[in-house]
C-alpha cells in the first residue's frame, strides 16, 4: 500500500476518541482512519443506490453493498431504472455496458451475442428485468459458506 | 476427494454417487459437474447438492479472467437475515449427461460449490442417507 502525507485538524475530544479507539482495538491511528473512511463510503454508496431507486418498487433497497458493486456504474444505471421501464420489460433481459442501457430482449444468449459484438472487452452487466427485488436464500450462516466479495 | 471417478457407480438408468465423508461431518451428498461459462470455458468440479440454497454457488477460483464476461448481481441472505448484494455469472451446468442452462451462480470461497434449488429442480435425486449414496436418475 502506498501512503501519503497530510495534515487534517481535528477537534480535541475527536483525537482523544480515536486515540482511545487505537488502543482499545489494538489499531492504529491510521489504519482507525482508513477503516472510518471506508464505512462512510459504503455508507454514502449505499445512499445513492437508495435514492437511484424507483419510489413505487421500494423493497428495492440495498442493505449492504459490496464495495466492488457499490462502484460499478452499470450496477448504478440498473437501480436507477424507473418503474415504468420494470414493469413494460419484466421478464426480459437488460443489458448495460459503461453505465448504459445499450440493448434490451428475452433471449439472452441473443443479447448476448449483440453486446459481444458491439461492446467487445466490456464487462457488461446482462440482468433479468423484475419489478420485484429477487432475494436468494441460504438456510446456513452465509459467512459460513464465505461468499467472496 | 469427492467425485473420484470410482465415487461413482452406474446402475441401470441412474448413476450413484458415494457421499463425501471427507470434506463433511456428517458425509454429504456430492455430484461432480462441468461448469460452462457462456461457451467461454468450462471446468470441471464438485458441488455439494443443498436443497437449502436458492440459488448455485461456484468457488471464485474458477471464474474466467475474461474481459468480455458478462454478470449480473443478486441479493443474498443468509439464515441471519441480513440481506447483502453479490455479483453473480450466469453459467450452464452439465450434470452427467443433462445440461441445465440459465443458472445464475454466487461465487465462494473454497473448492467446493454448492448446487442449489435452480439446478437441483432440473433433475430427479434420489437421498438414500442409511447407504450414504445419492442417486441421479437418468430420465431427469
Amino acid at each position: 500500500m502506498t501512503t501519503a502525507t497530510a495534515t487534517v485538524r481535528i477537534s480535541t475530544s475527536s483525537y482523544e476518541q480515536l486515540r482511545e479507539l487505537a488502543a482499545q482495538t489494538g489499531q492504529s491511528m491510521q489504519s482507525l482512519m482508513e477503516e472510518a473512511i471506508s464505512v462512510y463510503r459504503r455508507r454514502l454508496s449505499k445512499k445513492a443506490l437508495k435514492e437511484g431507486s424507483s419510489t413505487e418498487t421500494s423493497t428495492r433497497q440495498v442493505d449492504i453493498v459490496s464495495d466492488e458493486l457499490a462502484d460499478d456504474p452499470n450496477v448504478v444505471a440498473y437501480e436507477k431504472l424507473d418503474a415504468q421501464f420494470l414493469r413494460e420489460n419484466a421478464g426480459k433481459y437488460a443489458a448495460i455496458c459503461g453505465g448504459k442501457l445499450v440493448a434490451l430482449g428475452p433471449d439472452r444468449a441473443k443479447l448476448l451475442k449483440i453486446v459481444r459484438e458491439e461492446h467487445p472487452g466490456e464487462s457488461c452487466l446482462v440482468k433479468k428485468v423484475s419489478q420485484q427485488q429477487r432475494v436468494a436464500y441460504f438456510r446456513r450462516p452465509w459467512r459460513v459458506i464465505k461468499m467472496s466479495d | 476427494m469427492a467425485g473420484d471417478q470410482d465415487e461413482r457407480l452406474t446402475v441401470a438408468t441412474s448413476t450413484v454417487w458415494k457421499y463425501n465423508a471427507v470434506d463433511f461431518d456428517p458425509a454429504a451428498p456430492v455430484i461432480e459437474v462441468e461448469v460452462i461459462f457462456e461457451d467461454v470455458e468450462s471446468h470441471t468440479l464438485s458441488m455439494q447438492v443443498d436443497s437449502g440454497a436458492d440459488i448455485t454457488c461456484i468457488p471464485k477460483r474458477i471464474i474466467p479472467v475474461s474481459e468480455d464476461l458478462s454478470y449480473s448481481y443478486s441479493y443474498i441472505v443468509g439464515y441471519d437475515g441480513v440481506k447483502v448484494v453479490r455479483k453473480t455469472y450466469h453459467i450452464a451446468v452439465r450434470v452427467e449427461e443433462r445440461v441445465v442452462y440459465d443458472i445464475e451462480a454466487l461465487p465462494i470461497d473454497g473448492d467446493i460449490g454448492l448446487a442449489g434449488r435452480d439446478l437441483l429442480n432440473s433433475l430427479r435425486l434420489t437421498l438414500d442417507g442409511p447407504g450414504l449414496r445419492l442417486l441421479i436418475h437418468g430420465d431427469s
